[in-house]
């Protein structure tokens, strides 16, 4: 093999490595930080069933342990899912939350849990029909997103068709608001403001299939996405079936972002930001290389920003969603500015 | 025979109906034949090259690719009979050489895109066809137009595909590039035995180059052959004559007509009258062996009206006075 060629694949192996060992340490801080410190070989304890704190093996199992692998799962589902976004829609700026993936969750979510109160009887909800509701709602919205992209050539028309999207939902979540009861309306919000808290084991059973079949998904559409990124005339040129890869990018993409943002609400930035920095590492624009990459680095992101939630101490947590915000948008124009401009 | 059509007309349709641009035409393809499709913007050209590239759907007529008509072939099938050189820009920054021509090779790859040695093989053949060594691990973004048009040559070469359909590829690329890529284009018909089309507006170098000319005029007005032959029968000097400026029928390169307001006697011989002429006929002054001025090129100087002159520039304004 040439070496140029040689140097840049141990370089690129390196970084996985590394990622790896990271995402493996920050799992571990995120279990060790909290209201309560404990200690890692306490929890490694726990964790083989050899507890000796009754109290801290419930504050593990029952809270913490959920709670990152929910991190985990999340961070490594939207981050990839912003990658296909921006590789499909050839957008630099692509991401769940700017084209109204998330938006389109919001708007399934309020309908359900406020549009009950409107008609006169209250809807009794549960988790499964947030999520449900959620996931129809992101699906909607990304379809039509989709078939919108068909109609318009550039970037920045698409841009703004999702952020219209985005306005549009808004309003008809601030018009149910306005209709309904504090309690629904307080419901609701609560779930926008993203929480990897409410997330526990039930919900798992089916968050974490439904991420690792997208992830497994998204690495068998790496060949149209590398061929996507010559443009979609091209892409047919070397054969690719347009519909049939349109329709497993929308249902892709709803397994990633549309699941969690249902199971933790809309999680800001990541999306966006983290491709960038998987192809800024990496130097590459293989999918194959920048898909798990950008599953490791999502990861690592928000259980960092878990971790961060946890720092003013005692019972206060921050907000996931500001955290996310206060690390992705800075990691944006830090890209921006450093190239000169956004390539996707 | 690479590719045919037969009484192929091509055109819009709307919901008014439909509209021929160009056509009914036939044409023939073969092995290792360059192809130069000339024709103003708007007379079909970017049409035919979609229609023959199984992109869009003629209004009548049928295209065959080998053997098979092309309306039965899916993307994947035809992928591996054409393959494409577009107008369209890339906009990735991380995308190096290498790797993008290496997608020329996904046609051949199965789910997954798992390249074997051999396509990496094809892979080095193209880059060494379109003498891209020295760039292969550069990134597009690091690219001049010239060698990203190079770049994108290379895949299409990798594509490994009888017929290569490139629209336009001349476009924005400084003149000595122009010729280049033209040239490379020719030089890998050859080697290649590759068919090869080219939609262009570089009309002296397909005079030139091409071994066959589909010249459009204007609408429905669709003539092929090879360029001498279009040159001799007066079709190409035709089209391309409009005010000022025409196409020499001799040496097949444009020319300014000029605006002579007098005329004078020239004489003298080799390079130095050629350019003198030139140089006079430029500021309006024609030749007429009747002329009672005359103006005698030497090799060392010129005389006008008995004076010595030792500088074009100073012939020029003494003969203007």
């Amino acid at each position: 093999m040439d070496p140029v060629l040689r140097k840049h694949r141990q370089k690129q192996a390196g970084i996985c490595v590394a990622l790896a060992i990271l995402t493996v340490v920050l799992f571990l801080a995120d279990l060790c930080y909290g209201a309560v410190s404990i200690s890692l070989s306490e929890i490694i304890d726990i964790l083989s069933g050899k507890a000796t704190h009754a109290g801290h093996a419930f504050i593990i199992n029952d809270f913490r342990l959920p709670k990152a692998i929910t991190a985990l799962t999340a961070g490594a589902a939207i981050a990839v899912s912003g990658l296909i976004m921006q590789t499909f829609f050839r957008n630099p700026l692509a991401g769940p939350f700017v084209l109204g993936v998330s938006s389109g969750a919001s708007l399934g979510v309020a309908l359900l849990v406020m549009a009950g109160s409107i008609f006169g009887s209250f809807f009794i909800y549960g988790q499964w029909a947030i999520i449900l509701a959620g996931l129809i709602g992101s699906a909607l919205v990304l379809t039509l997103v989709v078939m919108a992209s068909s109609k318009v050539n550039d970037p920045v028309s698409l841009l703004i068709i999702g952020l219209m999207f985005g306005s549009f939902t808004s309003a008809i979540v601030s018009v149910l608001q306005y209709f309904s009861i504090p309690e629904l309306v307080q419901a609701y919000l609560f779930w926008t403001f993203g929480s990897l808290s409410g997330v526990g084991w039930e919900q798992l059973s089916w968050l974490v299939p439904a991420v690792v079949a997208g992830l497994l998904l998204s690495l068998m559409l790496r060949k149209n996405l590398n061929l996507l990124l010559l443009g979609e005339h091209y892409a047919v040129s070397l054969g690719m079936n347009v519909k049939r890869n349109r329709f497993l990018v929308i249902v892709v993409t709803c397994l990633l972002a549309g699941v969690v943002t249902a199971f933790c609400g809309p999680i800001a930035f990541l999306g966006m930001a983290v491709p960038h920095l998987a192809r800024n590492l990496m130097n590459t624009a293989d999918h194959g290389k920048l898909i798990p990459v950008t599953a490791l680095l999502g990861a690592i992101l928000l259980l960092f920003c878990d971790i961060c939630t946890q720092l003013p101490g005692k019972d206060l947590a921050l907000p996931i969603n500001a955290l996310t915000s206060l690390i992705g948008a800075p990691v944006v124009i830090a890209i921006i500015l450093k190239r000169n401009k956004a390539s996707f | 025979m690479v590719l045919s059509a037969d009484q192929l007309s091509i055109g819009y349709r709307s919901g008014k109906g439909t509209e021929v641009v160009q056509g009914p035409v036939s044409l023939q393809l073969h092995e290792g034949e360059f192809i130069a499709l000339l024709g103003p913007n708007g007379s079909g050209k970017s049409t035919l090259l979609r229609v023959l590239a199984g992109i869009d759907q003629p209004i009548s007529g049928t295209v065959m690719l080998g053997n098979k008509p092309l309306a039965s072939l899916s993307a994947p099938e035809r992928s591996l009979g054409i393959s494409l050189v577009l107008t369209e820009r890339l906009t990735n920054n991380f995308l190096r050489v290498e790797d993008l021509i290496a997608l020329g090779r996904y046609p051949h790859s199965g789910w997954m895109g798992r390249l074997s040695g051999d396509d990496y093989q094809k892979v080095s053949e193209a880059i060494r066809l379109c003498n891209l060594e020295e760039l292969r691990h550069r990134t597009m973004d690091q690219l001049s137009d010239g060698e990203r048009q190079r770049a994108m040559i290379a895949r299409a070469i990798a594509q490994d595909t009888p017929l290569i359909i490139l629209d336009e590829p001349t476009a924005h690329l400084d003149l000595k590039t122009r010729v280049e890529v033209l040239f490379l284009l020719r030089t890998l018909a050859r080697k290649t035995n590759k068919a090869i089309i080219v939609a262009t507006h570089e009309l002296e170098l397909a005079i030139s180059l091409a071994d066959q000319v589909w010249l459009m005029k204007e609408k429905r007005s669709f003539t092929t052959g090879i360029p001498e032959a279009l040159m001799m029968s007066g079709t190409l000097p035709e089209a391309f004559t409009s005010g000022h400026i025409s196409l020499d029928d001799h040496t097949g390169t444009f020319k300014i007509i000029p605006e002579i307001h007098t005329r004078i006697r020239i004489e003298g011989e080799g390079t130095r009258l050629h350019w003198t002429k030139k140089a006079l006929e430029r500021n309006g002054i024609g030749i007429a062996s009747d002329s009672g001025e005359l103006l005698t090129v030497n090799p060392g100087n010129w005389i006008w009206q008995g004076r010595e002159i030792h500088s074009l520039k100073e012939v020029l304004r003494m003969v203007m006075l």
